[in-house]
């Protein structure tokens, strides 16, 4: 059953790699973290220090959507972003912000290390 | 006779070595001087925007405006996203999209400090995704993004870094709905077809 929907703020700094995060997403578990679930309309995401890619968005169980962003602007991205669900055509779903270490992907840019990067993130509904 | 034979030599030999220096100095400035060219046109965006405002009664607008984004400029417009040039204190560069017509017109803002340059000649603003059951990773959905003025496409790459897509940069910006599913990243391609950043 979903809950009613509510006015709500979440935010989180801390380390996401290989076994850091928070453990609460339902993907990739063990390398992501996650805000509870809510009608989330907007999140804020910023990389402290690290140089991993970090996929930033929402997700629910069937979907995870996401902007990659990364260290100083490197690998073509951004270090900071602003997004809304909507952006993702996820407007109105019940959701949880994430932040995920982008293991999946076989190229350098991705910085396959793993060790870990400082990342703060905040969102609203 | 013999000794103006000797000066036509020695005439020549000067004239031979001075050639040579001259294309030794000449021909290494040309390759720099095209290489400073086109290190300036990757760090350079030059499209101008007209100045816009953002909506008060939008709840995400409004968020926007608290974080401190001011001087929004509409740069371009291309299938139904309209990219955007935004000023925030500290800040090098920020760009945005958002979808035509919509009640939040910027759905996504990103900064950078290191864009664009001849390192990273574009600010890829692409849409990831994976859905259960049908995808093995995250790949790009909807391709969009800035480009610095000397990059001419961009290539959507596989995992095993094959090109399976382009897109023509135009105004700076590139825009590309439906991306193969096999895509999952973007990378800069100049006028004559080489890889940059």
């Amino acid at each position: 059953m979903i809950p009613t929907a509510s006015a709500g703020y979440f935010s989180w700094e801390g380390t996401i790699g290989r076994g850091k995060g928070l453990w609460n997403c339902p993907w990739y578990q063990g390398q992501s973290a996650c805000s509870g679930w809510n009608y989330w309309y907007g999140g804020h995401y910023k990389i402290r220090l690290g140089g991993d890619t970090e996929l930033s968005g929402w997700e629910n169980f069937n979907t995870i959507r996401g902007v990659y962003i990364q260290c100083c602007g490197l690998g073509g991205y951004p270090d900071e972003a602003w997004l809304s669900p909507s952006q993702l055509s996820l407007g109105g779903m019940y959701l949880r912000t994430h932040m995920t270490w982008c293991s999946w992907r076989p190229y350098p840019d991705c910085a396959l290390d793993g060790d870990g990067t400082n990342v703060f993130f905040e969102s609203w509904a | 006779m013999l000794r103006q034979s000797r000066r036509l030599a020695l005439a020549l030999m000067v004239l031979a070595l001075v050639l040579a220096a001259v294309v030794f100095i000449a021909v290494p400035g040309t390759a720099s001087s095209n290489n400073d060219a086109a290190g300036v046109a990757l760090s350079r965006v030059s499209v101008r925007g007209i100045a816009q405002s953002l909506p008060v009664e939008d709840p995400w607008s409004k968020q926007l405006i608290a974080a401190g984004f001011t001087d929004v400029r509409q740069i371009a417009s291309a299938s139904g996203t309209d990219f955007y040039r935004l000023t925030k204190e500290g800040r090098k560069s920020c760009y945005g999209v958002g979808s035509a017509g919509a009640a939040s017109p910027i759905g996504f803002i990103g900064c950078s400090q290191s864009f664009p340059s001849p390192e990273n000649p574009i600010m890829d603003l692409s849409i990831v995704g994976a859905e259960k059951g049908s995808d093995a990773y995250p790949h790009l959905i909807f391709v969009q993004g800035i480009a610095a003025d000397g990059v001419a496409t961009i290539e959507l790459r596989n995992a095993s870094n094959a090109a399976v897509a382009r897109a023509p940069v135009r105004q700076n910006v590139y825009v590309l709905k439906e991306a193969p599913r096999a895509a999952i990243r973007v990378v800069a391609v100049d006028s004559s077809g080489r890889e940059v950043g």
